[in-house]
C-alpha cells in the first residue's frame, strides 16, 4: 500500500527492530516473541471465567478458586510456549487446574477414596420443570455437596468448554466412565437441587473477598 | 461397548456442540427412533441447558482478570511485603538472579530467531495476533497487497477463485469505505483472506476472513471486541467463516462501520468458453 498511498509507517516499532536484524522474511514473529502480552491477554479473556467456576466447584470458595486460576496462568506463562498445538490451550488450562487442585487441596483434606460400580445405573426419570428458575450459587452449592469423581466431570460437562473426550483426557479415566459418571452424576445433582426446591427460601451463598457472588 | 443410547447423550452437551460426533450422532439417531426415548432426550436437554446456564452465570471476582494479567507480567520492582501469591511466587524465581536471568533471556531470544529464520516450524501464534501481524505488514510496506483494486466485489470474488475465504454479506457502512485491494495468506497452512479498506484520511481496516472450522474459537455473530498489539478488533463468525476487522481507529469508529450487514452483490464471471 505505500506504493500507493505513501502512508507513514505505522505498525510500530517492530518493522525497524526487525530491519536492525536484517530480517524481512516474517516481521510477525516479532509480535508473538517481542509481545507475549497479546496472546496471553486473548488466552486469560477467553477461558477465566469457566475456569474460575471450575475452581469454584472444586475448591469451594471464591478465593481457594482464585488462587487455582491465577496458579494455572502463572504454569501456562511458564510453560505455555511448549505446547506444540495451540488448539490445546483450553484442554491444557483445564487439565492444569484440576492437577493444582489435588496436588494442593487432596493433601489438606485427605479425601476417602469412592469405590464405585461403574455399570450403568437405571436411567432416571426427569422432571425439567422444576429446575426452570435455577441461580448459579444454588447449583455450585449442590455441586459441592457431590462426590468429587461425579462433580469434577459434571462440572466440566455444564461449563460447556470441553467434549466428554476432553473431559475423559483433562482428568485422566476412559471415555465409557466419563458417561456413566455424567449419567449417574446428573442423577445426584437433580436430586440434590430437588432437595434444595423443597426447602423454600433456602439458599445455599459462597462469598469473595468483594462480596456475595 | 455402550447400547443405551440415553447413556451416551447424557454426554451430549446442550449447545448441540458434540452432535458432529459419530457417537453422539448415532445416539440422537437410535433416540429419535423411540418415542419415549425421544422424550426423555429432550427434558434431559432442557435440564442441562438450565443447570448450564445457571452455572454459566456465576461471575469471577472483580479483579482476578486484572490479578492475572499483572501477575504475568515481570516487573522490576522489589517486593513489599503486601504482595499477592502470585506476586511472591514471580519474586522468588527472579529474586536468584536477576542478571542470569536477563542474560538468559536475551540469549533465548536470540535462538529463538535464528531458529525461526533457519527452520520452517509450525506457526505457534495465535490466528489473531498472525493476522495482526499481517496488517501491520501491509500498513508498514514491507509487503504488498497481492491484489489492488479499488472496488470490493471483483476483489471479493479474486479471493474466492484463489480459494480463499472471502465474505458473502458485509457491513454497509465497510461496503462504503475506499479499497486497497486485497492478499491471501496461510496460518498453519489454512487459507485466510484480508481485505484493507481506507478509513479517513489517517487509518486503515482490514478485514480478515478464515474458515470457522480452522480455528479453536467459537466465535458467535455477536463480536466480540479485544485489543491487539495496538489494534482495535471485532471478531464474528457468519455461517462458516470467521472475520475479524481490525484497525487503530477508535473503537467507536469500527462499530460504527458494523452497524447494518448488507449481501454483496458479486457479479459472477462467464467464462468465455465452455
Amino acid at each position: 500500500m505505500l506504493e500507493n498511498e505513501s502512508l507513514p509507517l505505522k505498525g510500530g516499532n517492530f518493522p525497524v527492530i526487525f530491519r536492525f536484524c536484517g530480517i524481512h522474511r516474517s516481521v510477525q514473529a516479532p509480535i508473538y516473541n517481542l509481545n507475549p502480552d497479546f496472546s496471553f491477554q486473548i488466552l486469560v479473556d477467553r477461558h477465566y471465567p469457566a475456569l474460575f467456576r471450575f475452581g469454584l466447584s472444586l475448591a469451594g470458595t471464591a478465593d481457594a478458586a482464585s488462587d487455582l486460576v491465577q496458579q494455572t496462568f502463572f504454569l501456562w506463562a511458564e510453560k505455555g510456549h511448549q505446547l506444540r498445538d495451540p488448539s490445546k490451550a483450553k484442554s491444557w488450562l483445564f487439565t492444569t487446574l484440576y492437577r493444582e487442585y489435588l496436588s494442593i487441596y487432596r493433601r489438606m483434606t485427605a479425601h476417602p477414596q469412592v469405590e464405585l460400580d461403574e455399570s450403568t445405573a437405571e436411567i432416571p426419570v426427569i422432571e425439567p420443570a422444576a429446575f426452570s428458575n435455577l441461580d448459579g450459587a444454588s447449583v455450585v452449592a449442590a455441586l459441592q455437596k457431590m462426590d468429587e469423581v461425579f462433580r469434577v466431570p459434571l462440572t466440566l460437562f455444564y461449563l460447556q468448554d470441553l467434549s466428554y473426550k476432553e473431559i475423559a483426557d483433562a482428568i485422566g479415566i476412559p471415555i465409557g466412565t466419563v458417561m456413566s459418571r455424567l449419567s449417574r452424576g446428573k442423577e445426584q445433582l437433580r436430586a440434590l437441587l430437588t432437595d434444595e426446591h423443597s426447602e423454600s427460601g433456602k439458599v445455599l451463598q459462597f462469598s469473595t473477598k468483594e462480596g456475595a457472588v | 461397548m455402550i447400547n443405551d443410547p440415553r447413556l451416551i447423550l447424557s454426554a451430549r452437551r446442550p449447545d448441540g456442540e458434540d452432535d458432529a460426533d459419530p457417537e453422539i450422532a448415532a445416539a440422537i439417531s437410535a433416540a429419535q427412533s423411540d418415542p419415549k426415548i425421544a422424550e426423555w432426550v429432550e427434558k434431559q436437554a432442557a435440564l442441562d441447558r438450565s443447570i448450564s446456564g445457571a452455572l454459566r452465570s456465576v461471575q469471577p471476582p472483580a479483579g482476578l482478570r486484572d490479578r492475572i494479567l499483572t501477575g504475568a507480567k515481570v516487573s522490576r520492582k522489589q517486593p513489599s511485603g503486601n504482595e499477592s501469591w502470585f506476586e511472591r511466587k514471580v519474586w522468588g524465581f527472579f529474586g536468584r538472579g536477576e542478571l542470569a536471568a536477563v542474560a538468559l533471556v536475551m540469549v533465548l531470544l536470540v535462538s529463538a530467531v535464528i531458529y525461526n529464520r533457519l527452520t520452517d516450524k509450525p506457526d505457534e501464534r495465535p490466528w489473531q495476533v498472525f493476522a495482526v501481524a499481517k496488517a501491520a505488514e501491509l500498513e508498514s510496506g514491507v509487503e504488498s497487497l497481492e491484489h489492488k483494486d479499488a472496488f470490493l466485489q471483483t476483489s471479493v470474488e479474486w479471493m474466492r477463485e484463489q480459494a480463499c475465504p472471502a465474505p458473502y454479506t458485509l457491513p454497509e457502512g465497510l461496503q462504503s469505505l475506499g479499497l486497497f485491494g486485497c492478499s491471501t495468506m496461510k496460518w498453519n497452512d489454512k487459507p485466510v483472506g484480508i481485505v484493507c479498506f481506507k478509513l479517513g484520511a489517517a487509518h486503515e481496516v482490514h478485514l480478515v476472513c478464515i474458515n470457522a472450522k480452522d480455528i479453536p474459537e467459537m466465535l458467535t455473530e455477536r463480536p466480540m471486541w479485544t485489543e491487539i498489539g495496538g489494534y482495535t478488533t471485532a471478531q464474528w463468525r457468519e455461517k462458516d467463516t470467521a472475520f475479524m476487522l481490525m484497525s487503530r481507529a477508535p473503537r467507536a469508529e469500527l462499530e460504527r462501520l458494523l452497524e447494518k450487514k448488507t449481501a454483496l452483490r458479486i457479479a459472477r464471471r462467464i467464462p468465455l468458453h465452455g
